[in-house]
């Protein structure tokens, strides 16, 4: 296979895997890091991934290991994670809030959600992936992942709530 | 690294081109005159039968030499020539000062590089600049012998500082 | 969309009930500008979800089978080249002893005696060297006799 075709082949969600590792790494570098290794591997095993029904699904759960065991090396050396919360790298920034500051504060009680309920947002509410999918990726059943879910989505209104009753504006 | 590897693969094929060439040019024109002789003629007279001790004395040196070049010129253009191209060997080659003198007006001067030993020698190159009417000569000598050995051959001719030889060999070193 | 509508399915997306679809339906809902104010509170979250979505990945991508076989090549081009000045070197050590042979002379008497004379030449200047240094040496004696 050929760069261009490999290239072709992994645009689609060299994005999606950045967002996810960034989900869980936090830091924008750390991020690029996860994902150029992701690729990298792709890249090596050429053309034994035409075995694979789905090289995205492979490439999230590479992403995913990756990510994880990055963090787990981290938390082994006493390292702490990078907060990021000021770059973002978005394209056409459009600001449809009123508030500015709201915006970051669901960015950060998702980082705060433990790690499989912020890894199921992430490919759900953002990614919108479909559950079939995410089960795959995370080794769970859909029933599991759907009740991760909605335990996360009700904390994240909860915090929210409380945010803004606070006055926070 | 792939300039170094280059640069010594160069400096290695131009140190033993440059050895062969940069005097050959002087062999064959017609104001120059060129003796050559090679390690085997040098084989060739080493098996020699003399009878006396000075003869002798000459052979044995022959024996230790590989290559002999001699170019003498009347001609100022060459005598440039051959001081800009040795000037060049020397150093390329790292050649060591082993003297230089002026007299009369010729001005004459040695290199060496040495073997094993400080008064071993491997190569020899001496330039005598004639200047004006004298003649210019450019002569390389490449073996592995000793400085006495090539000192003894002109000492029975009694030039003053045949006995301080010994001295200067070793205040060589 | 209905206040109704809408309600119902924020109750079934907190139950993680919802479709894909649905889910786009209320997140272009409070991207809107006619969100009501009852649900002012959900707006950051679904609004932070599609902005969330498009951020990219922008660094280059190096795919490091390149550089492994550009090292490869390197070292292989490496070794050639020192092969190549290798062979250079002992062919022309070789070429210098068989070709050429005699030298210029074919007589071996003849070369003996240029050779001599070479020699000579050679020895003559050494030793006009070295005289001057037995010059030295009784300057020496003649000082520290004056100055002992």
């Amino acid at each position: 296979m050929h760069q261009k075709e490999f290239m072709q082949l992994v645009n689609p969600f060299k994005d999606k895997i950045f967002r996810i590792a960034k989900r869980l790494l936090v830091s924008s570098e750390e991020a690029e890091d996860a994902t150029q290794e992701v690729l990298v591997k792709l890249w090596n095993k050429n053309e034994s991934l035409n075995g694979y029904k789905s090289i995205e699904a492979f490439a999230i759960t590479m992403t995913k290991n990756y990510s994880l065991d990055q963090l787990k090396s981290k938390r082994a050396s006493n390292m702490t994670i990078v907060h990021d919360n000021c770059t973002h790298k978005e394209a056409g920034l459009q600001e449809k809030l009123e508030d500015k500051d709201t915006w970051n504060w669901v960015e950060k009680i998702m980082n705060n959600l433990p790690e499989q309920q912020k890894l199921i947002v992430q490919m759900r509410d953002i990614e919108e992936m479909e559950f079939e999918e995410i089960a795959k990726v995370l080794e769970m059943n859909e029933q599991a992942i759907r009740t991760a879910l909605s335990r996360a989505r009700k904390t994240i209104r909860e915090r929210m709530i409380k945010i803004h009753h606070h006055g926070i504006e | 690294m792939k300039k170094l590897i280059l640069s010594l693969v160069i400096v290695l094929t131009t140190n033993t081109f440059f050895a062969q060439s940069v005097f050959d040019k002087f062999d064959g024109l017609d104001d120059v005159t060129t003796v050559i002789v090679n390690k085997k003629m040098f084989a060739l007279l080493s098996k020699m039968d003399v009878k006396d001790k000075e003869t002798q004395q000459y052979v044995n040196l022959i024996k230790k030499l590989d290559n002999l070049k001699v170019f003498v010129t009347q001609s100022d253009k060459r005598s440039d020539e051959m001081k800009a191209v040795s000037d060049k060997y020397i150093k390329l080659s790292a050649l060591e000062e082993l003297m230089r003198m002026n007299e009369k007006g010729k001005s004459v001067k040695i290199y060496v590089k040495s073997g094993a030993s400080d008064s071993q020698i491997k190569e020899l190159l001496m330039f005598v600049e004639g200047g004006g009417k004298e003649e210019s000569v450019l002569m390389s000598l490449i073996g592995n012998f000793d400085l006495d050995e090539l000192s003894i051959l002109t000492d029975k001719m009694n030039l003053p500082g045949g006995d301080d030889l010994k001295k200067v060999s070793k205040g060589k070193k | 969309m209905e206040l109704n509508k809408i309600e119902k399915l924020l109750e079934k997306y907190f139950a993680a009930a919802t479709t894909i679809e649905e889910e786009k339906e209320l997140k272009d809902y409070f991207s809107s500008s006619n969100v009501a104010p009852t649900l002012d509170q959900y707006k950051p979250i679904f609004v932070y979800a599609v902005q969330a979505k498009q951020e990219q990945f922008i660094a280059p991508i190096t795919l490091k089978n390149n550089k492994r076989s550009k090292i490869v090549w390197l070292s292989i081009a490496a070794s050639v080249a020192v092969l190549l000045g290798l062979v250079l070197l002992t062919f022309n050590q070789y070429n210098e002893l068989e070709s050429q042979d005699l030298g210029t002379i074919d007589d071996p008497n003849i070369a003996f005696r240029e050779t001599q004379k070479a020699l000579n030449m050679i020895s003559e200047h050494v030793n006009k060297g070295i005289g001057s240094v037995k010059y030295i040496n009784e300057y020496e004696q003649t000082k520290n006799k004056i100055f002992k």
